[in-house]
């Protein structure tokens, strides 16, 4: 079976990066904490998966204070929200024709 | 490496749905606040109606809900801190829990003040309020228990419209509140303690 990997959008097929979205996809918002301990990486990762995600559009970082702290409000755009459910319906199709191949 | 085959991404996308499903255990904190609130209201209501002070009874009630209102927003506020991320799930279940306290205000304060009905019909719409809270929360939740909560209140509600001694009375109501309440709350918060490595 051959593995198409073209059809699946290149900026989230990543571990980190698709875990961010799935998380955020469940979340009004999250910050930088959160994601950081439910994605078990490191702050540099992290910033550099959020970096390209924010590149391509597909999240919004709010930057603020709170009691004299930075705090990043990060959230799925809407153009996100798209890529995500065009990756997933793609994802679904694929292992959809796996399970119907091993069938056969 | 971060790269991943199609089989790991679905893998991906699994273990980040469940880790988010475990944060809503933490509704095991609306059962006990609500238990010990209402097991409060009732031992007030009982030493009043034992002082001959039964027109208090309807302050003692409104104290109690305003209050559990207040450490819901307050819990709800803190958690979204705590977790750093907030969801329409969460929302959703603060909305369930306060929307029911406010209706308790007007059950428990507005409507005897108005003479709508006896202090003791209290009992009944308290017992259909709460099961409706809990039914609300076991299906967004998916927690069974919860689910059998709210039927248990709902059968409470009925048999506080038959009972007419009051120590049963009384016995019916903390034995619910127990059963109900405390007790899954417990269970709830322990799960939630685990789950979260606490």
């Amino acid at each position: 079976m051959e593995t198409n990997f073209a059809e699946l959008d290149s900026i989230i097929h990543s571990r980190v990066r698709l875990a961010i979205m799935v998380l955020l996809l469940q979340t009004e918002s999250a910050n930088f904490t959160y994601l950081k301990k439910e994605i078990d990486v490191s702050d540099g990762n992290l910033s550099s998966h959020l970096r390209k995600l924010e590149e391509a559009k597909y999240i919004k970082m709010k930057k603020s204070f709170e009691n004299r702290k930075p705090k990043t409000a990060i959230s799925l755009t809407d153009k996100g929200r798209t890529a995500l459910d065009e990756y997933t319906k793609n994802l679904e199709e694929y292992l959809h024709l796996v399970s119907e191949n091993k069938q056969k | 490496m971060d790269q991943i085959t199609n089989e790991q991404a679905l893998e991906v996308i699994k273990d980040m749905i469940e880790r988010r499903k475990m944060k809503h255990n933490q509704t095991g904190f609306y059962h006990l606040l609500w238990g010990i609130l209402i097991s409060c209201a009732i031992v007030a209501m009982y030493v009043l109606v034992g002082s001959g002070l039964d027109h208090l009874i309807v302050y003692s009630w409104a104290i109690f809900v305003v209050g559990g209102a207040v450490a819901s927003f307050v819990y709800a506020k803190r958690t979204y801190e705590k977790q750093g991320s907030s969801k329409d799930l969460d929302l959703g279940l603060s909305s369930i829990w306060i929307g029911t306290m406010i209706a308790m205000f007007f059950v428990a304060f507005i409507f005897p003040i108005l003479n709508a009905y006896k202090w003791h019909v209290i009992y009944t719409m308290v017992c259909l309020l709460i099961g409706i809270a809990n039914i609300s929360t076991g299906i967004l939740i998916k927690q069974k228990i919860s689910l059998f909560n709210g039927i248990l209140w709902w059968i409470g509600s009925i048999l506080f419209l038959i009972i007419r001694n009051e120590l049963v009375f009384m016995g019916v109501f903390v034995l619910l509140l127990v059963v109900n309440n405390i007790i899954p709350g417990f269970h709830l918060y322990n799960l939630a303690r685990k789950q979260n490595g606490n």
